[in-house]
């Protein structure tokens, strides 16, 4: 977002003469503008991924070399840090620190262990890489699709923490939600085409965490209602039933339907299960001012 | 010296009595008078840790079965009328000091902004004799 609104200012210096279509004329020269920052940032991603994983520096081109649109590295390095032979904390952790650039430090603190610990977690992650010897390239079609899995379990675990932790503001950095970044507003955001990924997600990710933000989407588009309904066969078997965000998800939903008593309650039950303490905070407060809107 | 401060809470309707029921003032009173404390200790250099538990909901019980596996069975406060809902672990020059440090725990605002004069259990952890 801030790259888009800064590149809108050489675009508009003044010129001698009006182009023909002045708006095309200026979209143009932005998307231009926009292209040329994004590759320099992708070379420049690619010098650090080299150092970072400590590979070898004839896997990486020249720093000046034009990289192609179609290859993103940020893609590449993604799924080089979801390798199936990390455990996911490892694979988040590494993802953290190689694609959303995150301090060993500010990781730690985000799981709440000690900065050695983390350190040492990253440091054998990226030993395990190096070791199984894949390059810093376009992965094929055929490998892309084995980790996929893994990529989109790590994204969304990344995504769900993000969401939760103290930290906010270091981890709201690597929220992958394009659609979500941008809006420049919350009340912005493109609903119904953050409903149609979460319809296609959840044909590829079978992840009760996809389905619930599915049904967070649905109630943005079709009304709370709507998303209480979606939310109710969750309830009765799976991994989902009992756990501590389908009884916020539902909270915020009957909140949203005006039914604040019973919002209330849902609001205190998830609050008594979630492992988080600044959610259950967050809950019990929430709870309360519901309390009080009702009386 | 080492000593463990902890705060029970009463088990009945945890979420619907005690801080469940305070208008949300007071909650965000409560827990920034906690995270002020937090703060000072660690300023003080007193702080080894400070910790708040999960709900007694979650809690579990874990026995060994014969092969050595884990057998999972619900928390054990079903009967108990408290529960365990934090502690903290400090470090200081006397006994008197880790009193001192109680006390304004137990002072920890509720309802209506007055103190909770909640009781804090206090026990010394047990350390290694010291070295020759």
């Amino acid at each position: 977002m801030q790259s888009r609104r800064h590149c809108w200012r050489p675009a508009c210096s003044g010129r001698d003469g009006l182009p023909a279509s002045p708006r095309g004329w200026l979209i143009h020269v932005a998307a231009r503008r926009l292209t040329d920052e994004i590759r320099a940032e992708i070379a420049r991603r690619r010098r650090e991924a080299v150092v970072m994983l400590e590979m070898t520096p004839e896997a990486a081109p020249p720093p000046d070399a034009v990289v192609p649109a179609d290859q993103d590295d940020t893609l590449n390095l993604l799924v080089m840090c979801c390798h199936p032979a990390l455990t996911r904390p490892s694979a988040i952790a590494l993802t953290l620190r190689a694609v959303g650039g995150l301090s060993t430090a500010e990781i730690a603190r985000a799981f709440l262990v000690p900065e050695p610990t983390m350190a040492q977690r990253i440091s054998r992650a990226k030993a395990s890489i190096k070791a199984s010897g894949i390059p810093l390239s376009r992965p094929s079609p055929v490998k892309l699709n084995d980790r996929l899995d893994a990529v989109l379990h790590v994204l969304y675990l990344i995504f769900n923490e993000g969401y939760t932790a103290t930290g906010g503001a270091t981890l709201q950095r690597t929220d992958l939600s394009a659609v979500h970044a941008e809006a420049a507003r919350a009340e912005d955001t493109d609903w119904p085409q953050i409903l149609a990924l979460y319809g296609v997600l959840e044909r590829i990710a079978d992840n009760p965490m996809v389905t619930l933000n599915r049904v967070v989407a649905q109630s943005m588009v079709h009304g709370a209602a709507a998303g209480l309904k979606a939310l109710a066969p969750l309830d009765v078997a799976g991994r989902l039933a009992g756990h501590h965000r389908l009884h916020a998800v539902r909270a915020h939903l009957l909140e949203r339907a005006g039914d604040r008593a019973a919002a209330a309650t849902q609001y205190r039950v998830a609050a008594g299960k979630t492992p988080s303490l600044p959610e259950q905070r967050y809950l019990l407060t929430r709870a309360a001012v519901v309390d009080t809107l009702r009386s | 010296m080492k000593f463990m401060l902890m705060m029970h809470a009463p088990k009945a309707g945890w979420t619907d009595a005690g801080i469940g029921t305070w208008p949300p003032a007071d909650i965000q009173a409560h827990i920034a008078f906690m995270m002020r404390f937090y703060d000072e200790l660690k300023q003080s250099g007193e702080l080894v840790d400070a910790q708040g538990l999960a709900g007694p909901e979650e809690a579990r019980v874990v026995r060994a079965d014969a092969g050595g596996a884990p057998v999972v069975t619900d928390g054990p406060f079903a009967e108990a009328k408290e529960f365990l809902a934090g502690f903290w672990i400090i470090d200081v020059e006397s006994t008197a000091q880790a009193y001192a440090i109680a006390a304004r725990a137990s002072a920890a605002p509720g309802k209506g902004a007055t103190p909770l004069n909640m009781p804090i259990e206090v026990r010394q952890v047990m350390s290694a004799p010291p070295q020759e």
